[in-house]
């Protein structure tokens, strides 16, 4: 019992810490993982090897390659090329732009990991908001947000997702034709709801339309050879990632052979490069996969999945329902992929025992994958906006977090628990 | 886990091909050391995959995750005091007791630099002290060069004391399961002796330039030192911080706790404690560093799994057997004159997995223990040698280059051939003595 008061005590500290913003939250979770370790080694339930085995170095791997990918691309002055054309063809109206990058973030997310998507979207986002004067906040968050969405929809879409499928023998068209139209739903819903909540922003009219035509975009582009090189990469690395799985390389490795294609061919000055990797955001996730190992390590995912377990007994609708709800809040505050993997085990349990268990892994995976946008450290891609937007005069902060997303995630959910209830009932979901 | 080693092998040849192309263009250093290493890295184990000797997973499992954070955590303390200014104002307060008499100044720039680069990393400490050192000298109308050269030399020198020193002793350290107290105790000695060897062969050198009256003492004496104190509070902290991670190592063997854990543990008690700006103090961690540890941990990796290092095991283990005197010696010196051309890292990565091999196939503790202490001495001292032997050396060249009198590569290798020569020769000297006493094993 100790090793889970202890860790749980560490983890809630960490989090309170994180969620306080009196330090950097790199800073809390590299506090909080050592002091995990030191009260692992104290009461015997984790260690140095095992934090490391926590870490999932693929995911690391994923988003230093390509960052590293980006921060190539980044000085050829491509974002700013991109940047003006797409405010051209927006005439800086900023609810077409919102529609434009949003979608088109949530449209590639379905395919590609949102990591990515996010980190290649978020300098052109910053790049637009500089053309057009105007505050890319609502921007970034409207595209983590809908990045985490569309994740939801495919089978390769999110992490979650690979591993639900896995376990569950569910295919590629099983997703799409169940999750699909939730997720369209929720996207709709979503971006109606965006502009509201930020009027003042989207009623900006940018001051400079005249200047905005004398722009040129060619002139913004730096180094084209180097831009054109850094698209052939890009090409490349996508390409990898739609055959990754039969050629047996995982994402990660991907990312990197991206990076290192790149580097080499490119050869870029390495220093600077590696000052454009949010190092801070790396250090960051290796921090918080540490601290929620050790929970996982003391037996405190065990517990819970098990109280689920208990639940999911008082019948399929109910046990569906609260999988969803209960999923989407653990995934606002761990990361949804140990929560995943803590939760497989039991719904097989379930289903050992006679259980149907297909609903439980659609209500799971809409679940991990809504929840995610709760709050800012809940997935990946928000972390990585909220970086980014820290080397802009417009920090995302805590607070422009919870007005917006958070009330995006409570809609979506809801929404998510009426096609749940709707598909078991017309058997759909079953 | 090993495939069987046979000479037809496509595997091996793969295995080996890659090792050597990467080492050649790291060594050949017309490509940045880390993209060599990177593109190295993922061509094994693309081959890897495909051959099937070798995967993510495993290429995961190679690299020394302690050896990567305790460098990161180490760094991540040096860039925080480093913004408070406590190095230069210690700097300034130890040239002010010299009273600018250069003989003491020299002696007293030396052993601050091996102190500090005994715990800090050694470009860092040359990075706060070489500016600083040109400034002493302008006010002093003193030729900078002798002290340059001098406190390169000891940052070097002064990385074989600890355990922290220098990324050749990280890693021994992590792959052969030393700890700091080990580190210090059998190395510390050595150390000391070599830094005072050393210092008595650069006077010497400099005779004549130690015995010059210096002009302008009384500038010298009127610099505020407290104003390199940018940061006071920041600065107390801080020493405490430090304090603490000392403590810690000298007590981590016996609390449990990995070295590269109480260097994380001083990295996040530090970005808490003084709240720096967080994306400064990671911006100056040398990342590419990290990063290339980290392939060349992989491309190593990828050669074990095929089987290579076993093999190159199995033959030195005979020879170590039969006389662990010779076996030590050969692995100091010939460790001494690889290092002086080329990067002692990525000797010292290679080099592990074999040492641990030995260990494995049976040799006796006793046998294999000289043979950890000799590679490092050989591996940090030798870069002492040449111009390019070690990135201390390599940055105070370059930060030279703005005084009258730039370090060329005749000029360093007037005072770092005797150092290498007198540090490997005392090391030697340690070895044997250590061996035939028994104070090695």
């Amino acid at each position: 019992m100790i090793p889970v008061i202890s860790s749980g005590l560490v983890f809630v500290a960490t989090y309170a810490l994180i969620f306080s913003g009196r330090v950097h939250r790199t800073s809390a979770a590299l506090a909080g993982a050592v002091a995990m370790i030191a009260v692992g080694i104290g009461f015997g339930f984790y260690d140095f090897d095992r934090a490391m085995e926590a870490v999932d170095f693929n995911t690391i791997g994923l988003l230093l390659g390509m960052m590293i990918v980006v921060g190539i691309i980044q000085p050829t002055g491509a974002f700013q090329y991109f940047a003006i054309r797409l405010s051209r063809l927006s005439r800086g109206r900023p609810w077409l732009l919102f529609l434009g990058l949003s979608w088109f973030t949530a449209l590639v997310s379905t395919v590609l990991d949102n990591v990515t998507t996010v980190v290649i979207v978020a300098p052109v986002t910053v790049s637009i908001a500089e053309v057009l004067g105007i505050n890319p906040v609502p921007f970034l968050l409207g595209e983590a947000v809908l990045s985490n969405i569309g994740g939801v929809a495919t089978l390769v879409g999110d992490p979650p997702n690979i591993i639900i499928g896995s376990a569950a023998g569910l295919s590629f068209n099983d997703f799409l034709t169940r999750l699909g139209p939730v997720v369209l739903a929720v996207l709709a819903v979503s971006t109606a709801v965006f502009p509201l909540l930020f009027r003042r922003e989207f009623r900006a009219r940018p001051g400079d339309l005249e200047n905005l035509e004398r722009l040129d975009a060619r002139r913004a582009l730096v180094d084209p050879p180097t831009m054109r090189k850094m698209f052939w990469v890009l090409g490349f690395t996508v390409l990898l990632y739609f055959v990754h799985e039969p050629l047996r390389l995982p994402p990660g490795l991907v990312a990197l052979i991206g990076a290192a294609v790149g580097l080499l061919w490119v050869r870029p000055k390495v220093e600077e490069v590696m000052n454009l990797v949010h190092w801070d955001v790396l250090l960051f996730f290796i921090g918080l996969f540490v601290v929620v190992g050790g929970l996982e390590s003391a037996g405190v995912l065990g517990f819970v999945s098990q109280e689920l377990g208990a639940l999911a007994r008082s019948g399929i609708l109910v046990a569906a329902v609260a999988m969803l709800w209960l999923s989407a809040l653990m995934s606002a505050v761990v990361d949804n992929i140990p929560f995943t993997i803590a939760m497989v085990p039991v719904i097989r349990a379930l289903g050992s025992q006679g259980a149907v268990t297909t609903p439980l892994w659609w209500a799971l995976a809409l679940g991990v994958g809504f929840g995610g946008n709760a709050t800012p450290i809940g997935a990946t891609a928000n972390v990585v906006v909220i970086s980014v937007s820290e080397r802009t005069p417009y920090p995302i902060s805590t607070r422009h977090w919870i007005s917006s997303a958070t009330l995006i995630t409570a809609l979506s959910c809801f929404i998510g628990t009426l096609f749940l209830i709707l598909g078991i009932e017309t058997g759909w979901f079953l | 886990m090993e495939t069987e080693l046979s000479l037809g092998s496509p595997t091996l040849w793969a295995a080996l091909g890659i090792f050597i192309a990467a080492y050649v263009l790291i060594f050949a250093e017309k490509l940045h050391r880390t993209i060599a290493a990177l593109a190295g890295a993922v061509a094994m184990v693309i081959a890897g995959t495909f051959l099937g000797f070798y995967g993510q997973g495993e290429a995961l499992a190679a690299i020394d995750f302690g050896t990567l954070f305790l460098v990161t955590g180490m760094m991540v303390m040096v860039a925080i005091l480093e913004g408070t200014g406590a190095t230069q104002y210690l700097a300034i307060k130890i040239a002010q007791a010299s009273r600018g008499r250069p003989f003491l100044l020299l002696a007293g720039l030396g052993a601050f630099t091996a102190g500090a680069s005994a715990f800090l990393d050694n470009v860092t400490t040359m990075v706060l002290i070489a500016p600083l050192t040109i400034s002493l000298a302008d006010v002093l109308d003193l030729s900078p060069l002798p002290f340059l050269t001098t406190e390169a030399a000891f940052a070097v020198m002064g990385g074989l004391a600890t355990l922290v020193g220098d990324p050749a002793n990280i890693i021994i350290g992590s792959g052969s399961g030393f700890g700091f107290v080990d580190f210090l105790v059998h190395l510390g000695p050595v150390a000391l002796v070599v830094w005072v060897g050393s210092l008595a062969v650069f006077l010497l050198i400099f005779r004549d330039f130690v015995r010059q009256r210096p002009k302008n003492v009384e500038k010298l004496m009127a610099i505020d030192a407290r104003k390199a104190l940018g940061d006071p509070a920041g600065a107390r902290r801080m020493s405490v911080v430090l304090g603490i991670v000392v403590l810690l190592y000298l007590l981590h063997q016996w609390l449990g706790l990995e070295p590269a854990t109480v260097a994380m543990l001083g990295a996040a008690l530090a970005l808490v404690v003084v709240r720096p700006d967080v994306r400064r103090v990671l911006g100056e961690v040398e990342w590419s560093a990290v990063f290339f540890y980290g392939a060349l941990f992989v491309l190593v990796g990828g050669l074990e799994h095929v089987g290579i290092l076993h093999e190159f095991a199995v033959l030195f283990q005979k020879f170590a057997e039969g006389n662990v005197l010779v076996a030590s010696l050969v692995l100091l010196w010939g460790a001494g004159v690889v290092s002086a051309v080329v990067d002692n890292v990525a000797l010292v990565i290679a080099l592990v997995p074999v040492l641990q091999r030995l260990g494995h196939l049976g040799l006796p503790p006793e046998h294999l223990t000289p043979l950890w202490w000799s590679l490092a001495i050989g591996a940090v001292l030798g870069g002492l040698a040449t111009p390019i032997g070690s990135s201390a050396t390599v940055v105070t060249i370059a930060l030279s280059e703005r005084t009258e009198t730039p370090i060329d590569a005749r000029r360093w290798m007037a005072v770092g051939v005797p150092a290498w020569l007198v540090g490997l020769s005392l090391g030697t000297l340690f070895v044997v003595w250590g061996v035939l006493t028994g104070f090695y094993e």
